[in-house]
């Protein structure tokens, strides 16, 4: 349920369930020591977080949000999914779930075109219920997110 | 074995100059009686100490600059790293499985197991935990202090206990 009284500071978009959100990863929010099958580390809950409130202030976002690159603008623009990366050295990797995976996390999150020079990609996910991601979200999207991209430690 | 200490929900110890640990005292209970007890141990043989891995990613956390993630994190405080310290041997202790352990944007430690039976966040300020517990089958959720979600938590540490 929506914290009385809160309204978001973005328009939740009716993208296709199928649209792919990518998330640059951290080396230092993935578990080295837990691989799996593959050799992929664990994804940990933190690699899905909202900027610094202070941060998203300075950077003109009312509301702290989560950077994330979009599917179908990549496609538009015959771009590989490589371009979250392209502000990451290689200690960044690529972690990915669908809007439709986003659709089932409670609290509900949302997810916006955010358009960026040189990264019209760009997009954010951020809470419709409540201003901030918060563990119970990153759990959420920890739990549907496959990393397809390894950082380098 | 049963162990019936209670880990510290807040510091106890007075602020020192390096990331060690300085006083015993820290593993005591807090005087306001605030912290969580730790389950019985049912002993496992496979069970590894990961001090000095916790030391380690204590270290590293400590070592970030601020804005390290490119999103605003602020670097980890001195009083979080000891603190994380002495919660990491504590752990050990109690032959607590190993969490995953990284700084988090607040200038906190963050210990985290996840992936198995149940998942738990402790947060380690400079000065206090904060928790996040969830069961992954059913998504019941808790957070808060430990004193506000005693029993959520005793039930995570007992399947975290080897």
């Amino acid at each position: 349920m929506a914290a009385e009284g809160f309204v978001p500071a973005y328009v939740d978009e009716d993208l296709p369930l199928n649209v792919v959100i990518y998330r640059a990863v951290s080396s230092e929010r993935v578990d080295w020591l837990d691989l799996d099958d593959l050799g992929a580390p664990a994804l940990k809950s933190q690699a899905f977080q909202n900027m610094k409130p202070s941060e998203a202030l300075d950077r003109g976002y009312e509301q702290p949000a989560m950077s994330v690159v979009l599917s179908h603008i990549l496609e538009e623009h015959g771009e590989p999914p490589d371009r979250a990366l392209d502000l990451f050295d290689e200690t960044y990797g690529i972690a990915a779930f669908s809007v439709s995976d986003l659709r089932s996390i409670r609290p509900r999150l949302g997810v916006c075109a955010n358009p960026l020079d040189g990264a019209p990609w760009h997009g954010l996910v951020f809470g419709l219920e409540r201003r901030l991601i918060k563990k119970k979200e990153q759990y959420g999207m920890m739990d549907a997110a496959v990393l397809i991209k390894h950082p380098i430690p | 074995m049963v162990v019936a200490e209670r880990l510290p929900s807040t510091r106890t110890e007075p602020a020192a100059t390096s990331v060690t640990i300085q006083s015993a005292a820290a593993f005591e209970p807090h005087q306001d009686g605030v912290g969580f007890a730790f389950p019985p141990l049912v002993g496992d043989a496979n069970w590894e100490p990961w001090v000095e891995y916790a030391q380690y990613r204590i270290k590293e956390s400590f070592r970030l600059e601020a804005n390290w993630d490119f999103e605003g994190a602020e670097p980890v405080t001195h009083d979080a790293a000891q603190f994380a310290n002495t919660i990491a041997r504590r752990l050990n202790r109690d032959r607590v499985a190993r969490p995953f352990i990284s700084g988090t944007p607040e200038g906190a430690i963050g210990f985290e197991w996840s992936g198995g039976s149940v998942d738990l966040f402790l947060t380690v300020h400079g000065t206090h935990l904060e928790v996040a517990v969830r069961d992954p089958e059913s998504g019941e959720f808790h957070e808060g202090r430990p004193a506000e979600v005693a029993e959520p938590l005793d039930r995570a540490l007992a399947l975290l206990v080897n």
